[in-house]
């Protein structure tokens, strides 16, 4: 536990230090928000009816984008080495990783995400729903896209490569996680299809830590 | 008994069943397609609501099933090779992917063919026609990764995990979408019950499905062949088998 606390803290501080790091996701979200409705509309009810399909890939985007620089540079300086000869658990690295992926990413863009859904035009519910959605559903993108990006970190054309590989198993959670503000927005219950997106959360938080840490094994030998 | 195994997995032994095997089993493959092909296009009956156009299930209902029973074969090497880092694993995992994502898009191009005079149109945003076209990107992923690694063990290595997790995927992203929006027909063979096609119908269908994984396996004789070149370079066995 204390190896995992320094492992984040280590990832924090490494985030901490490269400026701009923060910033650029949810810049980038924001970005391409703003451009949908610029090159579509800005009819209320098309907007309304569109926008939780929109948030998520914005948020997808995002994130799908931002994951390939999880390893890259633990790869450059040999740290991912290092982590692999350590007698400490490698999912547990991969967890913590992923986490504060999630941290320095997705957990920001979540918390600006309302605003949007309130730029876009969502009624009342729909509003605090997209904050549930994408907390739980940028989550599922950092661990989903750890994986691709520890199957592709040692290629030189890996990045276009990690979002072909990852975007079919973002699936799922896209279609749960807008359909959970869609129905909100329409004054139904979101509770089912958030319930599903919690359950796939929690199995990736399983499975995905495992399923990266042997992929880095085995594009290390 | 561990050594009989271990035959089976040399590179050696499924070379020279290759060569042996390759050609008969081309030859067997033609006739039974050609007498599927004159059994399900003339001999079975025309059905009564769709007409003629029904007949592109025989082709289209047994290329669904095969997309799907090669991602399984896929994984399953995928998991050998992983585990037991069995040679030939790694190349029946790798080597399946395009057939695979061939049968997938046959069951796509023949889906759409028989969607227009049908449904009305080429191409509905319907569940099963949708979680297909996942299938093929997910093919399409593994041949993209492990082409991108140069290294011929370490990239089937590569595809084989991704293959593992899209196994494991499948049935998510599958129901998923099925929850999104669904319009295609319901099963007809595989219900517990009694079938819900006529036996006229049915008992093509089934050859058919015999026929094209017959199909698949003169395929990956021929693509082991290869394969088995490419991975042994100049060992001598093969050498010797050569000249």
């Amino acid at each position: 536990m204390r190896s995992f606390a320094a492992l984040i803290r280590r990832e924090l501080l490494v985030a901490g230090r490269t400026h701009g790091v923060w910033l650029e996701p949810a810049s980038f979200f924001t970005l391409i928000l703003l451009i949908f409705p610029l090159t579509t509309t800005i009819d209320r009810a098309v907007l309304g009816a569109v926008a939780p399909g929109f948030l998520w890939v914005a948020a997808l985007l995002a994130g799908a984008l931002s994951v390939g620089r999880l390893l890259a540079s633990d790869c450059a300086d040999g740290s991912l080495d290092q982590f692999l000869c350590s007698p400490r658990s490698l999912p547990a690295v991969m967890l913590a990783k992923a986490f504060t992926h999630w941290l320095t990413t997705g957990a920001p863009l979540s918390v600006l995400a309302p605003i949007y859904g309130y730029l876009w035009f969502l009624s009342g519910d729909g509003v605090p729903t997209v904050f549930v959605s994408l907390l739980l559903g940028t989550w599922l993108i950092s661990l989903l896209g750890l994986f691709g990006a520890s199957l592709t970190v040692h290629l030189r054309r890996g990045r276009l490569l990690l979002a072909l590989l990852c975007l079919p198993f973002y699936i799922p959670g896209l279609v749960f996680g807008s359909a959970a503000i869609a129905a909100a927005d329409a004054g139904l219950r979101a509770g089912g299809p958030l319930a599903l997106l919690a359950a796939l959360t929690v199995l990736a938080t399983v499975l995905a830590p495992y399923a990266s840490a042997v992929a880095v094994r085995v594009m290390a030998e | 008994m561990f050594n009989r195994f271990k035959r089976y997995a040399s590179l050696e032994f499924s070379y020279e069943r290759a060569n042996t095997y390759f050609a008969p089993m081309l030859v067997l493959a033609i006739v039974m397609l050609a007498v599927g092909l004159v059994w399900a296009l003339y001999v079975a009956p025309t059905d009564y609501r769709q007409g003629e156009a029904y007949r592109l299930l025989f082709v289209h209902a047994p290329a669904a099933w095969m997309s799907l029973f090669i991602y399984v074969v896929m994984a399953s090497a995928g998991a050998a090779a992983l585990i037991w880092r069995v040679k030939i694993a790694e190349i029946v995992c790798v080597e399946s992917a395009p057939v695979g994502a061939t049968f997938t898009a046959v069951t796509l191009a023949t889906g759409m063919l028989w969607g227009k005079p049908m449904w009305g149109a080429y191409w509905v945003w319907d569940a099963r026609l949708t979680s297909e076209l996942i299938l093929f990107f997910l093919y399409l992923g593994v041949m993209a990764l492990h082409a991108a690694i140069p290294e011929p063990r370490k990239a089937a290595r590569a595809a084989a995990i991704l293959a593992i997790v899209g196994v494991v995927n499948i049935p998510i992203i599958h129901y998923s979408v099925v929850w999104w929006h669904t319009l295609h027909q319901g099963a007809t063979v595989t219900r517990l019950a009694a079938p819900a096609a006529h036996t006229s119908m049915l008992y093509p269908l089934l050859y058919m499905v015999l026929v094209f994984m017959l199909f698949y396996k003169v395929a990956m004789l021929a693509r082991v062949r290869t394969a088995v070149e490419r991975y042994a370079g100049d060992a001598r066995w093969l050498r010797e088998s050569a000249s």
